[in-house]
């Protein structure tokens, strides 16, 4: 279980002074559920999403992974983590094995398992026809598929997905949402951010509202809903940020 | 930091670089290929071009037969189409070229008088000038001795101080020494600009394809990654600095022996060459490696980086300029005491402490500087500068 207690995340910006881009979220992420971070953009979701993997230090606050706090050992933590982004980039002159080879490397996988994890790799998210060119002879769908395969080749416990299917096509798009049931049916701690509401109403168990860098809910999905009478989850996140702000 | 993490990563951005053209051409093929074409190109065609200069016909416009016929005969050595003019025309020929001097000769005193009137801008009026000016130098010589003898005066009176240069340098070095004041420069500015290109593609460049955050997320060091992308910008720096040492030693040894820049580096003095250049490398690949980190985008680094090669090009120049020594003034001067310090390998005259002394300093100097960068790489506000 992870659990993000009271997170507050500031920033020292030049000519702007400090700027508080998370204030005192909580929430807690259970395995075999999907986690959603919801919000418009500038909520704070990719801070929270970054802190859970360790790029960022919190402020204040904390987060724990069974019980520990994940900043005591944080090369363990990211042993186990998998994170991806809708704007993850991967290095245009590599081929897709050499990219998971690489990770895989960076995170002590022995090699034998490399081997063995790229292959099922390449048959869960079909990338077969796409080894033999260079990532950045890729479209956008088939790099995403790429980050994927370099994000699984250490087998991560926790899976951070930020805005996972930012800018891809209907068919690309379909994929990335497959693997993420996939994931949660194998147990996974999956944490995922959209601004898409459609996408979360459709994936997530458990969601945490944000807005301005406050949560303003954290919590079941159903139970939000019918605690607003079933209506869409757009007209709930309306109502929510209407009633904060 | 483990050793084996940051040689994946050195493997990974090494195979990332061999793969790029852009650092291929401009890490490798320029320095061998263009280095020499525009050296060897310079020298050999402005060795031609003095020879022609010298050697053709000179155009020397006159006023009377008189006069001709008494410069002729000074100028013997000399090849000279004479053209007879009038006064008045004496600008016009020369602004069109048709001529290069207009000579007059007349007496004043006891005093031969030759007056030239030319264009002393025109450097090759100025070049066939020194042939006439040695000729008449000689005949001076001559007509003074013979009015010397005339007066019962010995002519060796003319000798009475005499000025012997006894040159202890050899041959070689004579011919080393447009080498090793140009070769410092060029190696210094050459290594730095290898330096450059990755320095900025493996950290900025890196920000800005957004694989930086990924990495960030791996289970590794900020440090093991600064490090592994420090040494393969090192790695291209030598790289480059190697393939210019090669071309341009090659080049001032394929010139013809007759040339004034034909000059012989032996296989020792390259080797030492190449490991007095490494502190550059070293150096410098941190340094732009840190400058590159704080911006947040290749344009903004290049930016920064513009500046830097400008406030280096001088220290580096000062194996050029005259009046620089490899001594205790110099030593603790960067880039200076480097360029001194090649400048004299090349010469073959290294002195022992300013070789440690400088190869120390240049080692501090680049440790802080990666120092610099590891604290830069662990500041958010600097990687995601710009989100």
């Amino acid at each position: 279980m992870l659990e993000v207690k009271d997170l507050w995340k500031r920033f020292k910006i030049p000519k702007k002074g400090i700027v508080e881009a998370v204030k005192g979220a909580s929430f807690t992420v259970t395995p075999g559920r999907i986690f959603g971070l919801l919000g418009p953009n500038g909520a704070g979701k990719t801070t929270t999403l970054r802190t859970i993997a360790t790029i960022f230090s919190p402020s204040k606050g904390d987060i724990l992974y069974k019980g520990k706090s994940i900043f005591d050992d944080k090369l363990a933590h990211r042993k186990r983590l998998g994170f991806i982004s809708g704007n993850t980039g991967v290095y245009d002159r590599l081929y897709p094995e050499e990219v998971a080879k690489y990770f895989g490397k960076l995170n002590l996988v022995e090699d034998h398992l490399i081997k063995s994890r790229f292959k099922e790799i390449v048959e869960m998210l079909n990338m077969g026809d796409i080894l033999k060119s260079r990532c950045g002879k890729l479209s956008t769908g088939e790099k995403q598929k790429v980050s994927i395969a370099r994000m699984l080749i250490n087998d991560p416990e926790i899976l951070i997905l930020d805005e996972p299917t930012n800018g891809l096509d209907v068919i690309s798009s379909r994929t990335i949402v497959n693997f993420i049931k996939e994931s949660k049916g194998k147990g996974k701690t999956l944490v995922l951010s959209t601004h898409i509401l459609s996408e979360a109403e459709y994936l997530c168990d458990d969601v945490g509202i944000m807005h301005k860098g406050e949560m303003l809910y954290s919590g079941d999905l159903k139970e939000l809903r019918s605690s607003y009478k079933d209506i869409p989850l757009e007209s709930v996140f309306f109502k929510l940020v209407g009633e904060e702000t | 930091m483990r050793a084996g993490i940051i040689w994946s990563i050195f493997k990974k951005e090494v195979l990332d670089l061999v793969r790029d053209k852009r650092s291929i051409i401009g890490v490798v093929l320029i320095p061998l290929i263009a280095m020499p074409l525009l050296m060897g190109g310079v020298s050999v065609f402005m060795a031609s071009r003095m020879k022609k200069v010298t050697q053709e016909t000179v155009n020397i416009g006159y006023l009377t037969a008189e006069e001709k016929a008494h410069m002729n005969a000074i100028f013997t050595e000399v090849d000279i189409n004479w053209v007879l003019i009038k006064r008045e025309d004496i600008e016009q020929f020369l602004k069109d070229k048709k001529l290069h001097f207009v000579a007059e000769f007349s007496t004043e005193n006891l005093s031969e008088v030759y007056t030239f009137h030319y264009d002393k801008a025109n450097t090759s009026s100025d070049l066939k000038f020194r042939k006439l000016r040695n000729a008449l130098g000689d005949y001076e010589n001559v007509l003074i001795k013979e009015i010397l003898v005339e007066h019962g005066v010995p002519d060796n009176i003319w000798d009475t101080v005499m000025v012997k240069i006894e040159n202890i340098a050899s041959e070689e070095k004579m011919k080393s020494m447009f080498l090793a004041m140009i070769l410092p420069y060029m190696l210094i500015l050459i290594t730095m600009s290898g330096a450059s290109y990755p320095a900025t593609d493996l950290s900025v460049g890196e920000k800005e394809r957004g694989t930086l955050e990924t990495l960030l997320a791996a289970s590794i060091l900020r440090k093991e990654i600064v490090i592994g992308k420090y040494l393969t910008t090192v790695l291209v720096a030598l790289v480059s600095s190697a393939s210019s040492l090669i071309s341009i030693s090659l080049t001032f040894r394929l010139l013809p022996s007759s040339s004034q820049f034909a000059a012989q580096i032996s296989f020792q003095t390259m080797i030492t060459a190449f490991f007095a250049i490494l502190p550059v490398a070293m150096i410098f690949s941190a340094l732009v490696f840190a400058i590159a980190s704080f911006a947040k985008s290749m344009k903004e680094a290049q930016g920064y980086i513009g500046p830097l090669t400008m406030a280096v090009i001088f220290p580096a120049m000062v194996s050029i300029f005259p009046g620089f020594e490899a001594d205790m003034s110099t030593v603790f001067i960067p880039i200076v005491n480097i360029s001194l310090l090649l400048k004299n390998i090349i010469l073959g005259d290294v002195r022992g402490y300013y070789l440690i002394i400088t190869l120390l300093e240049s080692f501090l100097l680049a440790g802080f500087f990666i120092i610099m960068a590891f604290r830069l790489f662990d500041r958010e506000s600097v990687i995601f500068k710009g989100e």
